[in-house]
Formats: structure tokens, sequence, C-alpha cells
């Protein structure tokens, strides 16, 4: 192997480890240098792909919960849920007639982590409204407080996921556009209230840590909702 | 019962793939399309399909190669479909600005410029392989292309990089 074919193979892939290329490295002081030029040039590559993951960029992923204050939060707000959900839940848990949609509306609130964080932190206009237009919603008036805005995958299918600052906790909003409900459905289940309120197609569920903070977010949403924009 | 378990268990293999991948899907989109908004988008429409087609996953190990493969595919049908333009570095929003600027170190910042400014031939094949860890063979996979031809644009790529950010 010459210097050339050395430059040419090293610079292309220099994590290889073939045996030409190392012993060339071994007997060329030239190329030895090169070589750790590339490598050196390899791990400020590594560093500015790295871009950051900041909880305004998520999507349908959690992006947040790569943030580090957000899982320090998460899973803290995570683990006084599952004490209060093991104590309050052995005292209020009794079996909804949506049972299985309940579960599953409160295994995504688990696995998104953010659903169950206090914060000051709101989301913009434009991002709740980019949130609402991919599943062709729009929201006629602002709704306050609200700290997050996605589009989750839920059964399947994207839907909007918004966490709404309530009195006394977050307050987790799923629009459900293949979720129907012949009414008002309530639930208790480990350690959360939530209901799933019919709506102009589906249905709109909302959970949360107290039954009061259900009642005053509900109404405000229903009202402001549009559907098929 | 059993068959709502398997549902379960489907849902919570997928979500922990999801989970575990994602960061690497948005930063791999990101560089694909250089747009915040259209790289989230690009994730999401990913783990739709994904998800859709999960049971065509058999082994879970090379999950990532699946998802990237569907990654690529989506975007080529995203820019079918919407014919993004192509965006000038200079006229990134102060959101990607910021994304490739957030940092005080300026050398890196003038380097995520750089990396911007590389012709996508060159760019993904850099990106699969410092970011991702893909083998040069595995590139040619998911890029459908020789071997040869990925060493080659690897190795301008770097060239053409350590250039411009050397001078």
């Amino acid at each position: 192997m010459n210097c050339l074919e050395f430059r040419k193979q090293f610079g292309a892939d220099p994590a290889c480890q073939d045996q030409p290329l190392l012993a060339h490295r071994q007997a060329c002081a030239a190329c030895a240098r090169f070589a750790d030029r590339v490598q050196d040039f390899d791990r400020k590559l590594v560093l500015a792909l790295r871009v950051p993951l900041l909880a305004d960029q998520g999507g349908s992923y959690q992006v947040p919960a790569d943030t580090g204050l957000g899982r320090g939060r998460a899973w803290i707000g995570l683990a006084a849920s599952l004490v209060l959900g093991l104590g309050v839940g052995l005292l209020t848990w009794w079996s909804a007639p949506h049972g299985d949609i309940a579960q599953d509306l409160l295994a995504h609130m688990r696995h998104a982590g953010i659903s169950l964080v206090s914060t000051d932190q709101r989301v913009s206009s434009q991002q709740l409204a980019t949130v609402l237009r991919k599943s062709r919603m729009t929201m006629s008036q602002g709704i306050a407080g609200i700290s997050y805005a996605r589009s989750c995958i839920f059964r399947g299918r994207l839907v909007p996921h918004l966490v709404v600052q309530g009195e006394k906790g977050p307050v987790t909003v799923m629009i459900l556009p293949d979720v129907e409900v012949d009414g008002p459905t309530s639930f208790s289940e480990q350690g959360f209230f939530g209901t799933i309120l019919p709506a102009a197609k589906g249905s709109i569920a909302i959970i949360a840590g107290e039954q009061s903070d259900i009642e005053a977010v509900s109404e405000p949403i229903i009202q402001s909702l549009r559907w098929d924009i | 019962m059993k068959q709502e378990n398997t549902e379960e268990s489907r849902r919570s293999r997928f979500e922990n793939i999801a989970r575990t991948h994602e960061g690497d899907l948005f930063r791999f989109a990101f560089w694909l399309c250089r747009d915040h908004s259209i790289a989230q988008d690009l994730v999401q429409e990913t783990l739709l399909r994904a998800w859709r087609s999960f049971d065509s996953l058999r082994d879970e190990s090379a999950a990532r190669y699946w998802l990237i493969t569907i990654l690529r595919r989506e975007n080529a049908r995203m820019y079918e479909r919407k014919r993004h333009p192509t965006q000038d570095i200079d006229d990134l929003t102060p959101a990607e600005q910021g994304l490739l600027a957030n940092t005080p170190d300026t050398d890196l910042a003038d380097l995520r410029a750089a990396i911007s400014k590389l012709e996508p031939d060159y760019r993904e094949p850099l990106i699969l392989q410092v970011l991702l860890g893909f083998s040069t063979a595995e590139i040619a996979g998911l890029m459908e292309i020789k071997q040869g031809a990925v060493l080659t644009r690897l190795y301008r790529a770097r060239k053409m990089l350590m250039k411009s950010f050397e001078e």
C-alpha cells in the first residue's frame, strides 16, 4: 500500500482495521500524522453532528425526555405518581366501561412522562396550531396554560396530545378522532381521574390528578376545538 | 385476554424501540433536510409507518437500520410530494441557526455550518458513518449504491470539510 492509497482508504473509513492499513500507518510517519489529524477531526465531527435535542424541537417522539431537566422532573413525577397510584388506586379503583382505552391513555401518559410534570413553560400558539393542523383541527380561541403540545402515535394514529397546567397539577388532553363514545365516560385508575367526552368527530380524553382540574379544562377545550379544517 | 397481552406487548416493544432511536432519527432527519420542523414531521411519519409495518421487523436488533431505511424512503416521498426548496445556510430561520450554532464553541458552530453546506450525496454517508456508526457496507445497502462509491464520497466529504474548516 502506498501513501495515496492509505490516505484515500483512511480518509474514507478511519475506523477501518485492515492489516495493510495499520501496517502502513506504523511504517510511514507522514501518514501516521495524517491519520491522527483525521481521527481528531472525526471526534469534532461527532460533536458537531450531535445537534441538541431541545424541548421545543419534539415531534410525536418524546424529545423532552432527552433533556436532563425534563427527564429528572418526569421521573420524579412518575415515581410520585406510582406511589400515589398504589395508595389511592387501591382505594378508588373501579372498573370503567371503557377500561381498555383508559389503560392505554394512562400507559401513553406514563410513557410520555411530560404529562406528569408541573411547569411554568408554555407552548407558543404557533406550535399548538401546527400540532392541531396535522390532525386537521384548529382552536378558535386560545387556551391558557398549555405547557406541552405534540402529535403522538396513539393506537396507531397520529393524535394531538396536550398538557394544560391546571390549578392543582398537569392535565392531559388527548384528542381522539377514532374513538367514539356514546356519552361522557369517567374513569378513575392508577391515581388519576379521567373523562372521555364525545366530540364532533371521535372524542376528547382529559386526565388529571384532581377531578376539579378536569372540569376546569374540559369546557374551554370543547368550546374552542374545530374539526376538519 | 391473551390477545390483549400480545397487543400490549407489541406496543410496548415498539415504544421501546422508538424511544431508543428517536434521537438518532431526529438528528439524521435534521441533517438530511436541515429544517427542524420538517425533521420532526419526517420522524413522525417514519414512526407512524414503522408502527404500521412493525410485524415486518423480524430481528429487533436491526431496528435502527430498519427505521433509517423507512426514514430515507419517507424523506424521498416528502420531497417528491412537497418539493421542499433547497435551503441556503444563510436563509435559515433563527431556530435552525440556533440548532446549528447552539454552542459557545465557535469551531463547532463553524463545522456545523460547513457540514450543512455539503452536497447531500456527501453529507448523508458521512452522517450515517460518523453519527450513526454504520459500516460502509451498510451505508451502501441503505443508499443503494456500491461500496466503492460510498468510500469515495466519504473520502471527498472529509477532505472538503477539513479543507473548509482548517482554512
